[in-house]
């Protein structure tokens, strides 16, 4: 009797600790960025790196200005934003509420497949493709650019706006529509004005995911965008985002516990900070007025899901 | 007396099974007619019809004739939109929209593009007075519809219902997850009404 409880113990314990593994290591990512983040502070000074308008580490000329790495991927982001956000949405209202079953079982997981194609082939085939096919149109668009990598990021966040906002409008029940379509409403009003806003927590949680996931994005820009940190709103010319930069930094030769070496954590930390306030909001548009909860559970488990992966991405690159 | 509907040797099928088989029936205007029968006889099938809302299912199908007002409403030059506007329906289960009490009732009047406030203010406080639900949500207009209990949710349905003036309404036992206090007040309001309804 005795060792069954002992056994029981045991057991419990090593669940315990796989269990609290994953918190153990988070903390430690956090404490680590933290940790080189004050390092680089003691350095350069705060209002310098919030203001200055040129980023040059790496340089004899040293600068240390975020602002035009921030530039760099807010700029991607607009553009991945602009192309995924109306295409994915679209597509969604039209998988869930016009194509037939046998569509649907068609459509959904090849877009899906679309997710699932590696970032670094997206990358290849804006440098290679998007960017030349542009150049017809544009001859002014320099080789690297931030147009052709938004674009292209843009088209690889698609599957995921659609696909769970389908899911959010999939969960709409159909009496709602029943109820619309008795009062003499056509099928695009009952999508637009009936399911669209009662999937609305659902649709804004995957527009959420969409952006954190273009601003967490890594391979496309680091291979179509550049590696010049600019301040620039201008689509044609290289740029450099955050996460370009970590990269650069990372594949480069910068010895460990130097300055250059500590502004990958400092950079880093603030997008750590960003990707929070994705979550807290994302969390927020869940108790909206009039909104479903439908589908709710399952927005919330994949951006965990998704935040987990980006920072072990990030700290991945750090390492 | 005039009859409203007209139906010849209707047969319904999902997939192959007959729901139902050669209904002959006509149902006078201007009266209150009542389908009754055990569960799962075929009741809602029938009074779906009439509206066409059986649309919505792939497997359906349906032989037979359904005149309404001088057309059979199967037949293709009809517009499903504008038979569903005419022929209103209140559902077994209350389904207000996930809006403010006052948007499921105006829901009718915008998507026919009426968007004057004042009109809509009109329509909506009349609709939910023949409803009897206004004195319970006169404060609140602007809450979710969703806060309301069951019983009041169904009668914010039938104002939904009344708002856009149907000729017909079909209630699909409307008080079938109800209490009876909440049913009666429902019951007392349909005799109220002066238009034909099926139940």
């Amino acid at each position: 009797m005795k060792r069954f409880r002992i056994k029981e113990k045991i057991v419990e314990g090593l669940l315990f600790l796989s269990a609290i593994a994953s918190v153990f290591i988070t903390v430690g990512i956090v404490g680590v960025l933290i940790f080189e983040t004050f390092e680089f502070f003691k350095v350069v000074s705060i209002i310098d790196f919030l203001t200055d308008t040129q980023w040059t580490p790496l340089f004899a000329e040293k600068h240390f200005g975020i602002l035009p790495l921030f530039a760099g991927t807010f700029l991607t982001t607009i553009i991945a934003m602009v192309v995924s956000l109306p295409i994915g949405l679209i597509s969604a209202i039209y998988l869930s509420e016009y194509s037939s079953q046998k569509i649907r079982t068609i459509v959904k997981p090849v877009l899906e497949i679309l997710a699932a194609v590696p970032t670094v082939v997206y990358g290849y085939f804006a440098l290679l493709f998007v960017t030349p096919l542009l150049q017809i149109f544009m001859p002014e668009l320099s080789g690297f650019n931030s147009l052709s990598a938004g674009i292209v990021m843009g088209i690889m966040i698609i599957p995921i706006v659609s696909s769970l906002s389908e899911d959010a409008m999939h969960a709409v029940p159909m009496s709602l529509r029943e109820g619309a379509l008795a009062l003499g409403a056509t099928r695009f009003q009952v999508a637009l004005k009936v399911v669209v806003p009662a999937a609305l927590s659902g649709i804004a949680a995957s527009f959420i995911l969409g952006i954190s996931r273009a601003v967490g994005e890594t391979m496309i820009v680091a291979i179509a965008a550049g590696q010049q940190p600019r301040l620039t709103l201008n689509l044609l010319v290289p740029i450099e985002t955050v996460t370009a930069y970590i990269v650069q930094v990372s594949l480069g030769d910068t010895p460990t516990g130097t300055l250059e070496y500590r502004t990958i954590f400092a950079a880093g930390i603030w997008k750590a900070r960003l990707a929070v306030s994705f979550q807290l909001s994302i969390q927020k548009t869940g108790r909206g007025r009039h909104t479903f909860c439908m589908g709710w559970d399952c927005m919330d488990y994949a951006l965990n899901r998704h935040c987990c992966i980006s920072s072990w991405r990030c700290s991945s690159n750090i390492s | 007396m005039n009859s409203a509907f007209k139906i010849e040797k209707l047969d319904v099928f999902y997939s192959d099974k007959q729901a139902l088989k050669c209904v002959n029936l006509d149902i006078p205007s201007k009266s209150v007619t009542a389908v009754i029968g055990p569960s799962g006889c075929g009741k809602s099938t029938f009074i779906r019809c009439l509206n066409r809302m059986n649309d919505l299912i792939p497997v359906f199908r349906l032989d037979g004739k359904i005149m309404y007002d001088g057309m059979d409403i199967y037949s293709k030059a009809v517009d499903t939109i504008d038979i569903r506007r005419r022929i209103g329906m209140v559902f077994q289960k209350p389904n207000p929209f996930p809006k403010s009490i006052y948007e499921n009732v105006a829901y009718g009047l915008r998507i026919q593009g009426i968007n004057k406030k004042g009109k809509i203010d009109m329509v909506v406080e009349a609709s939910l007075k023949k409803a009897a639900i206004w004195d319970e949500v006169k404060d609140r207009l602007h809450q979710s519809a969703l806060s309301l209990s069951g019983g009041q949710q169904q009668r914010l349905c039938i104002a939904r219902a009344i708002a856009v003036e149907p000729e017909v309404i079909l209630f699909d036992e409307p008080c079938s997850a109800l209490d009876p206090i909440a049913t009666a007040k429902i019951e007392d309001k349909d005799r109220g009404f002066d238009n034909r309804i099926k139940k």
